[in-house]
């Protein structure tokens, strides 16, 4: 039998349908946190989260609520894969030529592969791809609850203050302050020092809850896979807690639908810090 | 050996640069086979044939006249380097082209293709020459390039959905190398990728099957015949579509796990790409999807 081969009384096997009529959305949020080959899907009542995680340093996951598709039918309590996130892209990629389709996804468990089913005219695509056991990931949402400081900003802004870093540096620096210099990130290398100073009341600032200093380092090729992300979304906050873990959170607007990424980065242990 | 032609419809000579550069985008070299009533211009790959067009001298020429190697063997064929020729012809496609071009296999210390064209210049007309080197290619190594023409098939197909089995294919690069080319008597075709990530397919259905002999090849129409090409040639191949009319057609005869032949044809002309199946580890068993 073949692996794409579902006819319609067999539904119920599924722990996992739902009905697209654009890929757009999926996509576009899925390219945004594909620094890894591999993702960890997590499919609960409110949508989809996709988790994709580097060497225990960074995490990014993109929310897919369940809004955002046609039909959403979760018949178990969670569905969590893993799965190759290069060959999903691929896949979505190739049924996204058109601006109206109806592409079926479907689960029917652990073991089970991913199908992707589409009908089209005059042809019919299907997609069957293979599932993986998946790995532990790790749970920042712990360090949300003590949140020190935190800004909202415009995502093109601080797009902008990215591309102005020092692609040499090996570190960044995020110094947050309810004193001056408020919002600094510095970088240190052999081409020099650089320093970007943003004020509180700056015009690219929308909110600025801060309430103390923290001051963290961050390795740059840490936060590098992070502007993707930056680049899709309309509004970026950064937050940091006590043990200076950093936290980005895009609000992401793609035709018509609020998608949301989620993107975690741990601070370098300075050992010569006295 | 002799060969001369004469073009002067404008859109022939359109047509017969825009080939060119086709082909120069395939590959470095190309063969050119004469032949009293056809002429063609094949890719070679590893001594093999893998495309080829096929050209009718009476269209595209007001003149033809040709003489072969010996009176048996009444064909010629040359070795050329595609990009400087199309290079040269460029000027053919131009607003201002030559009113006629003459085409003629001379001896300029070596072996050339002339081609003289006269411009018109107010009342005045302007002659242009160009001596191409070609290379004469022995008759010894002539039954490798067109062996591809004489083989049976399991099943032919017509597939008028090119662009999108090309936008389709180019997506994957995650997926190996390979693809299936399958098809069955019913008019069912299907573009397939199979690996350990994943199987991928793109089923077209109602297509028009080519009976050579009027009659069914064999009784179960629904049984699929599949071969396994290299994707990437397949994709190089598949984007020469876009140099064709909208009502360009392509026919696909497969040979079960030996090989495919893909003709597309221009109304004048015919490009064939052939593919032998490339042997898997594992047998696949191919079925059609249902929605």
């Amino acid at each position: 039998m073949s692996l794409l081969h579902q006819p319609e009384h067999v539904d119920d096997d599924n722990v996992l349908v739902a009905t697209l009529d654009s890929v757009k959305v999926l996509l576009q949020l899925l390219k945004a946190i594909n620094f890894r080959e591999c993702g960890i899907i997590f499919a609960t009542e409110k949508g989809l989260k996709v988790t994709v995680e580097d060497s225990k340093s960074i995490q990014a996951s993109a929310f897919i609520s369940e809004d955002v598709f046609e039909t959403y039918t979760l018949n178990a309590e969670e569905v969590v894969f893993k799965i190759n996130l290069n060959v999903l892209k691929e896949c979505l990629n190739s049924m996204s030529s058109s601006n109206y389709i109806a592409l079926k996804i479907s689960y029917k468990g652990y073991g089970d592969s991913l199908r992707l089913i589409m009908s089209q005219g005059s042809s019919i695509t299907g997609c069957s791809i293979k599932t993986m056991e998946p790995e532990q990931m790790l749970d920042f949402h712990t360090g949300t609850l003590n949140i020190i400081n935190k800004v909202m900003l415009r995502s093109e802004y601080l797009k902008e203050v990215f591309n102005e870093l020092d692609p040499m540096a090996e570190y960044v620096e995020f110094i947050l302050s309810p004193n001056t210099p408020y919002f600094r990130l510095s970088t240190h290398s052999i081409g020099g020092d650089c320093r970007v100073d943003i004020p509180k009341d700056c015009d690219m600032i929308e909110s600025f809850q801060c309430t103390s200093l923290t001051a963290a380092k961050y390795k740059l090729s840490h936060i590098k896979p992070s502007c993707k992300p930056l680049s899709l979304s309309q509004k970026v906050s950064i937050s940091t807690d006590e043990r200076g873990l950093l936290c980005f959170q895009y609000m992401i607007r793609i035709e018509n639908y609020n998608g949301y990424i989620e993107y975690y980065c741990t601070p370098i242990v300075d050992s010569y810090d006295d | 050996m002799r060969f001369r032609a004469v073009m002067n419809d404008p859109s022939y000579m359109r047509k017969f640069t825009e080939i060119l550069q086709v082909l120069s985008n395939l590959a470095k070299t190309s063969v050119l086979r004469v032949c009293p009533d056809k002429i063609f211009f094949v890719i070679m790959e590893s001594q093999q044939p893998q495309a080829w067009w096929e050209l009718d001298p009476e269209q595209f020429f007001s003149e033809f006249t040709m003489r072969g190697v010996s009176d048996v063997y009444n064909e010629f064929y040359l070795e050329f380097a595609t990009v400087m020729l199309a290079d040269t012809l460029i000027t053919l496609k131009k607003n201002r082209a030559p009113q006629t071009v003459k085409i003629k296999l001379t001896d300029k210390g070596g072996p050339c293709l002339r081609f003289e064209m006269e411009m018109p210049v107010t009342s005045l007309v302007r002659t242009c020459s160009h001596d191409f080197p070609v290379g004469i290619i022995p008759r010894s190594q002539w039954s490798g390039i067109h062996e591809a023409e004489e083989h049976s098939y399991d099943v032919s197909i017509e597939m008028p959905y090119i662009r999108e089995m090309h936008q389709w294919l180019e997506c994957f690069k995650s997926l190996g190398q390979h693809c299936y080319l399958v098809a069955n008597e019913n008019g069912d075709f299907q573009a397939k990728l199979v690996h350990d990530l994943g199987t991928c397919v793109k089923q077209f259905t109602g297509l028009q099957v080519v009976h050579e002999d009027g009659d069914h090849r064999s009784h179960d129409l629904t049984r699929l015949y599949g071969v396994r090409v290299d994707r990437r040639k397949l994709v190089a191949f598949l984007a020469l579509e876009h140099s064709f009319p909208p009502d360009r057609v392509l026919q696909c005869d497969i040979s079960e796990r030996k090989l495919v032949h893909l003709q597309l044809v221009r109304g004048d002309a015919v490009l064939h790409f052939f593919c032998r199946h490339v042997i898997e580890d594992v047998a696949v068993h191919h079925t059609l999807i249902e929605v």
